[in-house]
């Protein structure tokens, strides 16, 4: 698979399934809300950022 | 340069946290103890316990004695957007003699259906009393059934499609919610990869535009499921 897609397309598609899917699971929690906002910012931080998007941002220097 | 970048993203935010976006729904546990009932034209709205002691006192004083003669002298079909041109009011006549008016002002969150949403009112809004929330659904939304199709929109293009054909009761969102949903995320997201890229072994711009798609992705894919 391409690193663009990989990286770019990939996990956004998945985290936004997922997230939805949980959204739906925990509809009527109090704070559902915002447990997911702090999944996406948690996720987007911690996984997609460092492990998927900056090696590929490296690749993308070194290519350009 | 990076901090003009930040100006999107915050602005955005700021924007967003400046505007009523529903309170938090919870199916009424009082379903089926509403605090008045109106009847009109074939409408029939429960009104509920009121979330905040100003409502309890303004729906106190219109349901203290029956019958409360009320009519609905606008009620437009676009009433369940978000946005505040979009709203309808609801005007009344309490036992003291007292009008009352109630103006919707949007569709709280996502998770309500058209046939049985829940709205956000405000009591007498010109006098100020903006913020008040009081919660209310209604049976007969609108007598054409039509009307409870979400509003299309051409610039969602094929997105159009499997919304609206589930648009009819089904669907979850309007398309302003929709639009809401997918602009917030876009914001929150666009503000964490202006603070990310100032890390990236790119150009700022270069990683702020990589970045910024995939959280485009992402806001198009979890809004798009959650209307659904």
């Amino acid at each position: 698979m391409k690193p663009f897609l990989k990286s770019v397309v990939l996990f956004p598609v998945c985290l936004g399934l997922f997230l939805a899917v949980l959204r739906r699971l925990i509809e009527g929690w109090d704070h559902a809300d915002a447990v997911i906002w702090a999944l996406f910012l948690g996720l987007s931080v911690g996984v997609w950022f460092p492990f998927l998007l900056m090696p590929y941002l490296r690749r993308f220097a070194n290519r350009t | 340069m990076r901090k003009l970048v930040w100006i999107v993203p915050l602005f955005s935010l700021f924007v967003f946290s400046c505007t009523d976006r529903g309170s938090p729904i919870v199916e009424p546990e009082d379903q089926d103890n509403p605090d008045i009932v109106v009847e009109e034209e074939g409408i029939t709205a429960r009104f509920y316990d009121a979330e905040n002691d100003f409502t309890k006192k303004a729906l106190t004083s219109i349901t203290d004695e029956n019958p409360v003669r009320s009519s609905i002298e606008q009620f437009e079909d676009e009433g369940y957007g978000f946005e505040s041109e979009n709203s309808f009011v609801v005007r009344g006549v309490g036992p003291d003699g007292s009008e009352f008016e109630l103006t919707v002002l949007a569709m709280s969150n996502t998770r309500d259906r058209f046939r049985d949403a829940v709205y956000l009112f405000c009591i007498n809004c010109s006098e100020g009393f903006f913020t008040v929330p009081l919660r209310v659904s209604f049976d007969k939304v609108n007598p054409n059934p039509d009307s409870y199709q979400i509003d299309e929109s051409v610039w969602l293009g094929w997105i159009g499609t499997p919304l609206q054909s589930v648009g009819a009761g089904a669907a979850r969102m309007s398309w302003s919610q929709w639009a809401r949903c997918v602009s917030e995320r876009i914001a929150a997201g666009a503000a964490a990869c202006a603070w990310i890229c100032r890390y990236s072994p790119a150009t700022y711009l270069q990683c702020l535009a990589i970045c910024s798609a995939g959280q485009v992705i992402y806001a198009l894919v979890y809004c798009t499921i959650q209307a659904l």
